[in-house]
């Protein structure tokens, strides 16, 4: 009955996107249109995508590869490509949370922070919005987008002369690797 | 794991770049299967070497082809490439932090159009998708035939025929409404540098038409795969998981195809098992 500190309460804006770590586990953290605070596991259960690479609508999490709309109760409750025929019971791997003293908490079992054991396990260089995460932290991925330098996820303008421009920056850096 | 213990990937041919970039950039050094490769920049060829054993070389679609183990047979072929009224450039070769698999499963993905290339290889208003058909030939290597979806570049819906007889490569054929059995190519060549990461080269042969203009439309091509890197450095597991852990529904058919076809044909390096 371990539960763990996992975020900064006035990091989890509307509209944006927190990652943070529970033990090795990733998590997305993001507030909804109700103002609860939402912890899941950080994978989207079709490909296995990070959910916090995809766009928090305030209503659902949207996911980036095929815009699947997860409700905050974890459920997948549109998948677009199914063209409004029902899904199958699909759901995010959901954590319990409780906010307390400007904490997000959460736990694998049931969460309860005055009872918790643990050692608070924040990590402050990564649960802080996707924006503003050092970008020493996750090298796994090459933080140049087709967007610019990491950020949120912004879609692209399709103005051909800026796609240009951003792909000469991108093909002049991978060069120089 | 090594990639000796797998026969499959060990013994097939992968592409090192094409020869205009590699004198251009005079690279030397490169990397396949965890193993480092030695370029020598001759005159007229360009030959390879891994721990000063020589490799066999071979230059075919633009790209310089190698293998570490005992291939049967040449490359894999596209004749077509060759066609003389054909506009044909290597897009580019672009590292990318996941398994090879991964751009092959992503390519013949069209569920994904509409929301990574939104208004370029799909839109939102046009979500219909007509999954083809999966066989394999008598080569052994696995066709998706006729995929459907809606494409904004032309207005209307394209047809997709995509061929996988390597594991870590796929070439794309653009059906052509107005010259019925003639296609536009698109070859994506995955080189595993190790089970974690790989160049992808991405070659383009479409016949020439007045409109086209080489630059922009690599720009375009670029673009559209700077996306797909994107999304594919953001899976959880860099590997492509082959374990049935993943949720799929109905119009995953494809994706599920060649699953049970790298299955079939014992892949295991760069997969989840």
């Amino acid at each position: 009955m371990t539960s763990y500190v996992v975020a900064l309460e006035k990091d989890v804006r509307d509209y944006s996107i927190v990652r943070s770590m529970m033990g090795d586990k990733p998590l997305v953290i993001w507030r909804g249109a109700s103002g609860a605070i939402n912890v899941w596991l950080d994978r989207c259960p079709h490909r296995f995508v990070r959910l916090s690479a995809g766009r928090n609508m305030g209503g659902y999490l949207e996911g980036v590869y095929h815009g699947w709309q997860f409700e905050e109760s974890g459920k997948v409750m549109l998948v677009p490509a199914m063209q409004g025929r029902p899904a199958h019971d699909i759901s995010a791997t959901v954590y319990s949370t409780a906010v307390a003293g400007g904490f997000v908490w959460a736990s694998e079992e049931e969460c309860s922070p005055s009872g918790s054991a643990g050692e608070p396990c924040y990590p402050v260089h990564i649960a802080a919005p996707v924006d503003q995460v050092r970008l020493h932290v996750d090298s796994s991925v090459d933080h140049l987008t087709p967007w610019g330098v990491d950020g949120s996820m912004v879609y692209p303008t399709g103005d051909p002369a800026q796609r240009r421009a951003e792909l000469s920056a991108i093909r002049r850096r991978l060069e120089e690797s | 794991m090594s990639a000796r213990e797998d026969a499959v990937v060990w013994n097939r041919w992968y592409p090192l770049g094409s020869p205009t970039d590699i004198r251009r950039r005079n690279a030397t050094r490169t990397r396949l299967l965890g193993h480092d490769i030695d370029l020598e920049i001759h005159k007229t060829w360009i030959s390879a070497s891994s721990d000063s054993r020589p490799l066999p070389v071979t230059e075919r679609l633009g790209y310089v082809w190698t293998s570490l183990g005992k291939p049967d047979g040449p490359p894999q072929q596209l004749l077509e490439y060759y066609e003389v009224d054909r506009l044909v450039m290597n897009i580019w070769s672009t590292p990318i932090k996941c398994s090879g698999l991964r751009i092959v499963d992503n390519v013949i993905d069209n569920a994904h159009f509409p929301f990574l290339h939104p208004n370029i290889l799909g839109d939102e208003n046009h979500l219909d998708l007509v999954p083809g058909e999966a066989s394999v030939d008598a080569a052994g290597a696995l066709w998706l035939k006729s995929q459907k979806a809606w494409l904004p570049l032309t207005n209307s819906v394209a047809e997709y025929t995509y061929r996988i007889s390597d594991p870590y490569s796929v070439v794309l054929f653009i059906h052509r409404p107005t010259t019925p059995g003639r296609y536009d190519y698109l070859g994506i060549f995955a080189q595993p540098l190790d089970e974690e990461n790989f160049i992808a080269h991405k070659l383009l042969a479409w016949i020439r038409e007045d409109w086209m203009d080489e630059r922009q439309l690599k720009a375009d091509q670029q673009s559209i795969s700077a996306q797909d890197k994107y999304v594919l450095e953001r899976h959880v597991h860099k590997k492509l998981p082959l374990n049935g852990a993943e949720t799929s529904i109905e119009v995953d058919s494809s994706s599920l195809s060649y699953r049970e076809w790298l299955r079939a044909n014992h892949v295991t390096y760069g997969a989840m098992t």
